[in-house]
């Protein structure tokens, strides 16, 4: 990694400070929050957002690789390098309907981060229990896609795209702090009111 | 008269915003990519982006043995101007050494080559030939059978084994000749069948995709795209009156 990565650096500290938030660690900020759950949703929040945008960079790496005799924009670091991983067209795309992984999972995250927005919106919905599940599911899911493509970037094309890795950090996060809100919920802890403490 | 009343459900979810926001950011995000890039399809239809490949590659005259790494892309010129009076030109031509369709149109190749001598621009053109092996019946092709088919050398192999290598229709190919009998770039390339014709603009994309070329049209498309902003030679004084 080099200079060039500095977006990178910018996505990852959204998506730790905002996992980070999740975390019991976060509650050192509970002051900032009404509750335990206005503190995981809105540092959810920071999360997905840190996911969509390095989705959104991803899709952008991909469209330059595709630009005539266009190359990555990434570093040629050793084991990092999205040029060899983003430019190769057998694993660059989902196997279904060739969609880039960068637009699929700009989609998956816009989807998650619209689930948060509703969670922390409307708390006393009397449903709210279907938006917390599909919450879950989401990253549970798309954890499928991403083994198989760190399978590949190890077994197949021997690099790692750093773009990529921020992304299914992103995911993975995110599935442990929607589990984190799928339990509030099943506690009994979940509040209704979105301004009580 | 009965009527009925829509009321807002005030318990219902606050989704609406969220949507909004959400396809907002979306819309944003794409028009962000698509002004800040200019990607192009990879393919072999005209206007893609053909693949690149790296295999070993053999020039005619070099000892059968002696293959070297040959890299699609490093053959190209990503900086051409768009100005068709310069740059160089690519004939790729899919071929089977047992394929009979490529043996009675080998001559195509070593006629055209002639021609682009005699008009003065055989330095627009390059020739890169890729040798596939087709998984048909009786198709078993080898260094020395490409080599052979190549050069026009004596083996009994061409033609799924009916025609010595020699005998075959047209001179010497020019340009270099691909070993695919793995067919890994064919499957990449993925074209119908062989022999199959294109050829790309000096940065690599496809100006004419030919297929089989049974209309036989390679050379006046070559033609075409050689002159199409004209140029100082007897080719396109005369393609251009």
């Amino acid at each position: 990694m080099n200079e060039m990565d500095w977006p990178l650096y910018l996505y990852l500290l959204f998506i730790f400070s905002g996992f980070f938030l999740t975390t019991p660690f976060g509650k050192k900020f509970s002051s900032k929050f009404n509750n335990d759950q206005s503190r995981i949703i809105s540092g959810s929040l920071i999360l997905a957002f840190g996911g969509y945008l390095v989705s959104t960079h991803t899709y952008y790496i991909h469209e330059k690789l595709h630009e005539v005799g266009g190359n990555s924009g990434c570093s040629a670091f050793s084991v990092f390098n999205c040029g060899d991983v983003i430019s190769n067209g057998s694993y660059n795309t989902d196997p279904f309907f060739g969609i880039p992984w960068g637009v699929l999972g700009m989609l998956s995250f816009a989807t998650m981060l619209f689930i948060l927005l509703v969670l922390r919106n409307s708390p006393e919905d009397p449903k709210i229990v279907n938006w917390i599940n599909a919450l879950f599911v989401i990253p549970a899911l798309g954890m499928l896609p991403i083994l198989w493509l760190i399978y590949v970037e190890i077994f197949k094309l021997g690099v790692f795209c750093q773009y990529c890795t921020a992304a299914h950090i992103a995911n993975l996060f995110l599935l442990i702090s929607s589990y984190m809100i799928y339990d509030l919920h099943h506690s009994g802890s979940w509040e209704k009111n979105k301004n009580s403490d | 008269m009965r009527t009925s009343r829509i009321e807002r459900n005030e318990s219902g979810a606050e989704w609406m915003p969220a949507a909004i926001f959400m396809v907002g950011l979306l819309i944003v995000s794409f028009i962000f990519v698509y002004a800040n890039t200019n990607g192009v399809k990879t393919g072999i239809e005209k206007g893609d982006m053909a693949p690149d490949f790296t295999a070993l590659a053999h020039l005619p005259g070099n000892d059968t043995s002696d293959w070297f790494s040959y890299r699609l892309y490093e053959n190209l010129d990503f900086n051409w101007s768009g100005n068709h009076s310069e740059g160089v030109f690519t004939i790729i031509e899919f071929l089977d050494t047992d394929c009979p369709y490529c043996w009675d149109t080998a001559h195509k190749l070593s006629s055209l080559d002639s021609q682009l001598t005699d008009y003065g621009v055989r330095n627009r053109v390059q020739f890169v030939i890729i040798a596939v092996q087709l998984p048909i019946p009786g198709h078993v092709s080898s260094i020395e059978e490409i080599v052979a088919f190549q050069e026009k050398l004596p083996h009994p192999g061409c033609k799924s084994d009916g025609a010595d290598c020699s005998t075959r229709p047209g001179e010497v190919h020019p340009g270099v000749y691909i070993d695919d009998t793995s067919n890994e770039i064919f499957e990449i390339f993925g074209p119908r069948g062989t022999p199959h014709y294109m050829i790309l603009k000096p940065n690599g994309i496809v100006g004419w995709n030919g297929m089989t070329d049974s209309l036989d049209e390679i050379g006046i498309e070559l033609a075409n795209l050689i002159c199409k902003d004209g140029g100082e030679n007897q080719l396109c004084n005369e393609i251009n009156g």
